[in-house]
């Protein structure tokens, strides 16, 4: 299984722009994660697989930025699911995504001291 | 000091991609590729980093309206994307990008090279 953070990911974001990056992105993140979770699952509810794609794939890039690594690796399997047609697999991914989705905020912005 | 325009959805995207550049050149941001498009003709910049899942126009259209507009075709486009599978970088080559560069950024290096070569 995926290691559930990536400390590498974190300490390209210190260099980058030190607390302030990590607290402005891990700001962002907290509100816009949910929302394209809920994206995803209001699209597979209408059966528009190639519109739930679209959240699953803009979030594994953020929670992989982040070093989100769990969350990133279910968004990368929630959007194949969505694009191969996938509708039970994708509607289990994206249960899954949400309950990882406040460990995953947690780490973002509590948990990331590298 | 050159300019580099940043076509990118993520807000979290695109404020690492500024904290990353801005100290060697002058960044313009564009959320859509439509409003790119707009933006490119009236602020030129020196290369464009260019998401490919983008809203409304995805990032390879927007490619194929750089190259097929007589003032913008010869702009230095590299793709920023997530889209990692083995083909895809062979893919966004053969459409015309200059280069390509994986989402998410795991080296910073990699990054500034790349904008390095072509500008």
């Amino acid at each position: 299984m995926t290691e559930q953070f990536d400390a590498n990911a974190m300490r390209l974001l210190y260099r980058a722009g030190g607390e302030k990056l990590i607290s402005k992105m891990g700001a962002l993140f907290s509100v816009n994660a949910p929302v394209r979770i809920n994206e995803a699952e209001q699209a597979l509810d209408s059966g528009d697989m190639a519109a739930a794609a679209r959240p699953a794939h803009s979030l594994k890039s953020s929670a992989g930025q982040l070093g989100a690594s769990r969350l990133q690796q279910l968004c990368d399997h929630l959007e194949s699911a969505c694009l191969e047609g996938n509708l039970a697999r994708a509607r289990d991914l994206v249960k899954a995504a949400r309950e990882e989705l406040p460990a995953a905020i947690n780490w973002i912005v509590n948990g990331n001291k590298a | 000091m050159k300019k580099i325009a940043v076509v990118e959805d993520n807000p979290d995207n695109r404020l690492l991609v500024f904290a990353l550049l801005e100290d060697q050149y002058e960044i313009c941001e564009y959320e859509d590729g439509i409003s790119a498009l707009a933006g490119l003709r009236v602020n030129r910049p020196d290369l464009v980093l260019l998401d490919i899942s983008l809203p409304h126009m995805d990032g390879s259209e927007v490619l194929t309206r750089i190259r097929a507009d007589d003032e913008l075709k010869s702009l230095p486009v590299i793709a920023l994307t997530a889209h990692a599978g083995s083909a895809d970088r062979e893919r966004f080559l053969a459409q015309g990008f200059d280069d390509y560069v994986t989402k998410p950024i795991t080296d910073e290096t990699i990054l500034i090279n790349a904008i390095q070569r072509l500008i």
